[in-house]
């Protein structure tokens, strides 16, 4: 079985950690995303608050190279500018990209999207 | 006989509104002898209106098939460019990056390339990569052509 990494916002925070749920129980090995929704980062230090940051980035960067596939929890089709930039990371490893919806706001983005996958189970087809 | 020395390749990449300005600087580059690409975009033929207009059709209800395969192939030629060049410029006047600009870096970044931001980004993830990212740097437009001389220098001793 295929590893996979979700990547998306954290206002998604709940909905992805219910995805990934339901992947792991089926087997799946799953790298999530930190999702980091504690204010008290922006009162760091500006030094303090670059690395805290910084790590997040490299974070989803390591997972993301790891894996074996990527998939875009975009609800709406919304991807703030960190998932925006995990996807063209993605795109210059060559991973598959799945996502979630369509994104029709950008269409950019849009044409990086390999496939649109709506469940963990339709998902888990393509990780066999 | 003496080998062809290979022109630097530079690929800009920016939002359409700073399509003028990143212009009008690819012509002072390739004055200087270097390889200047700007990104292509898909319906810059339009007016500003028509622009709007198609972005609001799409946002309701998606691109038709042929403008889709249109951005298909301009976003073929922009990541072909990206593997290949030496070097990217980012026009983010005013720290502003767009949407297919932060992907843009994000491939440039696990790519390797020698990347110059001719501001700091407003987005505090993509200022925190800058900073300490060994190919990231932000360089003034009015250096840009010094910092690119710069880089050619070196790529060739190397």
């Amino acid at each position: 079985m295929k590893t996979v990494v979700i990547c998306g916002s954290r206002r998604f925070k709940k909905e992805i950690r219910e995805f990934a749920a339901k992947l792991k129980k089926a087997g799946v090995v799953v790298y999530e995303p930190i999702l980091n929704d504690d204010p008290k980062i922006n009162e760091l230090p500006e030094h303090f608050k670059r690395f805290a940051f910084l790590g997040l980035t490299h974070h989803q960067f390591s997972f993301i190279r790891k894996a074996d596939v990527v998939y875009f929890y975009n609800k709406d089709g919304y991807l703030g500018n960190s998932s925006t930039l995990e996807l063209g990371f993605a795109e210059a490893l060559g991973k598959p990209i799945y996502a979630l919806e369509e994104d029709k706001e950008e269409p950019c983005r849009n044409v990086l999207i390999d496939e649109v996958i709506k469940t963990p189970k339709e998902l888990m087809k393509r990780l066999r | 006989m003496k080998k062809k020395k290979k022109r630097l390749k530079v690929l800009f990449c920016g939002s359409f509104k700073f399509f003028e300005e990143m212009e009008k600087i690819a012509l002072e580059c390739r004055r200087l002898g270097f390889d200047c690409y700007l990104p292509k975009f898909a319906f810059a033929a339009s007016t500003p209106a028509e622009i709007e207009k198609i972005k609001e059709i799409k946002k309701r209800d998606g691109l038709r098939e042929e403008e889709f395969a249109k951005v298909i192939r301009v976003k073929e030629r922009f990541y072909r460019l990206l593997r290949e060049c030496d070097v990217v410029v980012v026009f983010d006047k005013d720290g502003y990056i767009g949407l297919s600009v932060a992907a843009e870096i994000g491939a440039a970044h696990i790519l390797g390339k020698p990347t110059l931001f001719i501001e700091e980004p407003e987005d505090i993830g993509l200022r925190a990569l800058l900073r300490f990212s060994p190919h990231f740097k932000v360089v003034p437009l009015r250096r840009l052509p010094e910092e690119l001389r710069n880089l050619d220098t070196w790529r060739q001793k190397k």
